[in-house]
């Protein structure tokens, strides 16, 4: 047997956490990784339009996803508040998935077509306006920058080498799609994407 | 999972169980027991014994691997394993009978939103998921926002049956107006604005002749959706653009937007979002919060009710607490004060953005203490005067704020500089400046009066004290904007013009008697000139709808006076002559034919007026007042027309700005207040100069033009010192 044990060295305490870690991969990873097929065969996810996809990268670099997370968990009081629990299969054409770890403000799995797109517009602009006691930032400076679009194209490719099922005339179309809308605008288009694609399966 | 993922995941399980306990174990064997009396090191003398780790630790262990192999059996945890308990994870969801909404309507046989709102469990329910899923747009009490419509009021777009109710839920509803920017010119669309803004009693001040052709163009574009404005459209969701209730905002601005503009409002679907039994638990919700809106409103007393309007009226709430052209009510309506600007409130009942979370007593501690809500009110609130109030007044002046339409107009924040801004410090100004004795109704000292000028006399007292609060702009203010006793009613500077002195001495020098001062108060017009500027608007909104007894009565007080506004014996009365033959002399003529080039175009070279182009200037009280200031501003400004009264409505006045000098206006004024005043005192070059940089500094000065924009642009942006 070994003379020296975790205790005695560096290197055998990595190698030791290494290979214990490495059971939680093998059991709950690994076995996921190869059912990706069968994940994808019964996803209701449908893929991000351009439009949405530009207005997901707002969403990004506005740190939405720090105070907001997109994951209900299968329990009641948050089904009853936030809608239809996630299923495994709704985040696959997420790159990288947002579902946070933080809810300083409600979960926003579903909240497309919860509101209209001029609340959405009025409340990104003035948060107080519409709700009296909200505490999120205002953001007027989203409907006053506009997007070029000139990276849109590259961003469907990578998501298309990821997986997304883009046709090449999506990709083509997307510039012309994204072009002069102002960063508020796709946010809002991505918002109200939000759950659509699973509003259909209402089971809970 | 295949059975291969299957087996899997449970030997990697096991795997890993029976490393765990290798582990263990291999450390029990070789260190349960030491000596412990052995040293094994020692640093700088300090020994370091043996000691086998505390039994507890393995015992621990020992108990873990016993639960996690129990879990296991009786849990899922191995691969497709269901355990031996049967239990799913949905079973968590600590969901009880009580909060399932399910369970509470199954039993029910009346399904009816009526029938549901009667059962306070399921009214709760819905009332939960409409905080979730409506308070964001219709607000917590579903009393709406602008843009999102008030659910409580009986005012549907899309009608107010229970079918209606549960098809906007469950459909959705789209409402859409096409802009009409590019098609009608701004000038058509401001002229149409006017016309809708006409449709309600509200304080517009356009000439009837763009009403008229408002109503025209309405007619030609709008009639098709919107019939005469006055009837609702539910196919469509036409709203009755005649009431008070404006979804999108009801100041011409915002009605000349949403025509230039349109509108693409959306109550979104919610038919996939939520189970039927939550869309009846929220149309039960409503139901119940629009059922005890009118049992709110069928409690109040209708004559108190009505009472309470009057008093309104006479307090003349709606002249600081609209903005220009506003809604009636809503606030808005900004104060330039020279510790920076305040903004007038709403106090309409919308619970929010008005005064519907205060109940009587905040009610009254405003009115009377200047305690609002939220903090101090700034004493351009008058509680200084309405504190005066009886408590039945009181009382009906608030039965008949709650019984308006609530607007959802939001206050706008106020503007002060430091330390203006903390509120706090008013708590001071109030124990300093303001006099909470109760008024006094004994009879005056200094005249004798009898019974029924005396009656007359402690009623208007009441309204010139009290509501009508006639002092906050009639008396001079010291410098921390507190009004100085002592000098009641003898004038102070507001906006650019002079409210003039109007103590007791005042008016009888300038020969006001009880006749005259009623017919300018009640009717805006009187054999001493008429109304304008300030005046006309308290005129219109206020004195013109009060009884006539109670304005003889508000006029007699202000004749007669009381304590530190007496007449002094001995004190002359002015007689103007008018034009003589000595104004006509060969000295005198120059001015003269500058009176008449000028002034006498309009107001006849007489001076006595011409209906309807211009009022009289002899006899004019402003023309006799003591001060010239009005008389001087006026000359220097222009006057806009104050449609107070369609059958006379005086012509605008040009403004001389450009076209006189200060030596020529001083000699024109002396002159006109010679003849038409009787104030023999002449008006100097310097008054004038002093006068017109006041005005040019603030922005007034020659801002009113003679084309058809005067109608359009009223003074809004202009700061007095």
């Amino acid at each position: 047997m070994l003379t020296k044990d975790f205790t005695h060295s560096v290197v055998i305490l990595i190698i030791s956490t290494i290979v214990v870690a490495s059971f939680s991969v093998l059991v709950l990873v690994v076995p996921n990784l190869v059912r990706t097929d069968e994940i994808r065969a019964t996803s209701l996810a449908k893929p991000l339009t351009a439009l949405e996809v530009a207005g997901r990268d707002v969403y990004i670099s506005e740190g939405c996803h720090v105070c907001h997370t997109q994951m209900v968990r299968g329990i009641e009081p948050e089904i009853k508040r936030d809608g239809r629990a996630n299923k495994e299969g709704d985040d696959i054409y997420e790159f990288p998935n947002l579902w946070g770890s933080k809810r300083t403000g409600p979960d926003l799995t579903n909240l497309g077509r919860k509101y209209s797109a001029q609340w959405q517009r009025l409340h990104l602009i003035d948060p107080r306006q519409v709700v009296p006691t909200s505490l999120m930032p205002a953001y007027p400076w989203l409907f006053k920058q506009v997007l070029s679009g000139d990276d849109i194209e590259n961003k469907m490719r990578v998501l298309q080498g990821l997986g997304v099922p883009y046709t090449e005339s999506e990709i083509e179309r997307s510039r012309l799609a994204v072009k002069g809308v102002t960063k508020g605008e796709a946010l809002i288009h991505y918002l109200q994407s939000l759950g659509n694609d699973t509003a259909s399966d209402q089971e809970r | 999972m295949t059975v291969f993922w299957n087996t899997w995941v449970i030997v990697f399980i096991f795997i890993f169980l029976a490393f765990m306990a290798l582990v263990v174990i291999k450390y029990w064997r070789t260190e349960h027991t030491a000596d412990k009396d052995k040293t094994i090191e020692s640093f700088d003398g300090i020994d370091e014994n043996d000691a086998p780790p505390p039994r507890i630790f393995y015992l621990a262990y020992l108990i873990a691997f016993i639960i996690s192999a129990g879990f296991l059996v009786l849990y899922p945890g191995l691969g497709n394993w269901a355990g031996l308990m049967g239990w799913k994870q949905i079973d968590d969801a600590l969901s009880s009978p009580t909060t399932d909404l399910d369970m509470q309507i199954a039993p029910l046989s009346d399904l009816s939103l009526g029938g549901l709102a009667a059962n306070p469990q399921v009214t709760k329910s819905g009332e939960l998921l409409f905080q979730n899923h409506c308070a964001a747009c219709h607000r917590a009490n579903a009393q709406g926002q602008k843009h999102f419509p008030n659910l409580t009021d009986n005012e549907w777009l899309y009608g107010g049956t229970e079918k209606d109710i549960i098809h906007s839920i469950e459909k959705g509803r789209h409402g859409a107006m096409p802009g009409w920017k590019d098609i009608l010119s701004e000038d058509q669309i401001l002229k149409m604005s006017y016309y809708i803004g006409s449709l309600q009693r509200r304080n517009l001040n356009a000439p009837q002749v763009k009403i008229d052709l408002g109503k025209e163009i309405f007619v030609q574009y709008c009639s098709s959706c919107h019939g005469d404005g006055t009837v609702a459209n539910i196919e469509i969701g036409a709203p009755v653009l005649s009431d008070d209730i404006w979804l999108h905002g009801g100041s011409i601005e915002e009605i000349k937007h949403t025509i230039e503009f349109g509108l693409n409002n959306l109550m979104p679907a919610f038919a996939e979002q939520l189970s039927r039994n939550e869309i009846l638990a929220i149309g039960a919700y409503i139901t119940e919060q629009r059922l005890r809106y009118d049992a709110k409103l069928a409690a109040l007393d209708t004559q108190s009710v009505a009472r309470g309007e009057y008093l309104a009226n006479a307090g003349d709430c709606v002249a600081c607490h609209s903005s220009e052209s506003g809604e009636r009510f809503a606030g808005g309506l900004p104060f330039k004060t020279p510790f920076g600007t305040i903004y007038s409130t709403n106090i309409t009942p919308h619970f929010s953005e008005g005064i519907g979370d205060n109940d009587y007593a905040e009610f009254k501690a405003a009115l009377f203490d200047g305690k609002g809500k939220h903090g101090y009110l700034y004493p351009a609130m008058p509680y200084t005067s309405y504190q005066y109030l009886t408590e039945q007044d009181t009382q009906d002046l608030w039965n008949y704020l709650q019984s308006i339409t609530a607007v959802p107009r939001q206050n706008d924040p106020n503007e002060m500089m430091f330390p203006s801004n903390i509120r706090q410090g008013l708590l001071g100004w109030n124990l300093v400046f303001m006099d909470t004795e109760p008024l006094s109704y004994a009879a005056p000292e200094h005249v004798e009066l009898n019974e029924h000028e005396l009656k007359q006399w402690q009623q208007g007292k009441y309204w010139v004290m009290g509501l009508g609060h006639c002092s906050e702009c009639h008396t001079p203010r010291n410098l921390a904007q507190a009004l100085i006793p002592e000098k009641i009613f003898q004038g102070n500077i507001i906006d650019g013009w002079n409210a003039p002195n109007i103590s007791a001495q005042e008016l009888h020098e300038d020969r006001w008697d009880l006749e005259s001062l009623t017919d300018f108060l009640h009717t805006g017009h009187s054999d001493k000139g008429s109304a304008f500027a300030g005046m006309a608007d308290v005129v219109k909104n206020s004195t013109s709808l009060m009884t006539r007894d109670d304005i003889e009565a508000i006029s007699r007080y202000l004749l007669v006076g009381d304590v530190y506004n007496t007449i002094p014996d001995g004190q002359k009365q002015l007689s103007p002559t008018g034009f003589v033959a000595e104004s006509y002399s060969a000295e005198q003529f120059e001015t003269f034919a500058m009176y008449a080039d000028t002034c006498g175009a309009c107001h006849g070279e007489d001076g006595k007026g011409r209906d309807p182009i211009a009022p009289t200037l002899l006899n004019n009280g402003i023309i006799m007042h003591s001060d010239p200031f009005n008389t001087i501003a006026v000359t220097i400004r222009g006057l806009a027309p104050t449609y107070l009264d369609e059958e006379r409505n005086f012509m605008p006045m040009t403004s001389f700005q450009n076209v006189l000098t200060d030596s020529e206006l001083a000699k024109l004024i002396s002159f006109v207040r010679l003849y038409l005043g009787g104030r023999e005192e002449p008006v100097t070059a310097a008054q004038v100069k002093a006068v017109r940089q006041q005005l040019e500094k603030a922005g007034f000065a020659g801002n009113l033009h003679t084309t058809p924009d005067m109608y359009d642009h009223k003074d809004t942006d202009i700061n007095i010192d």
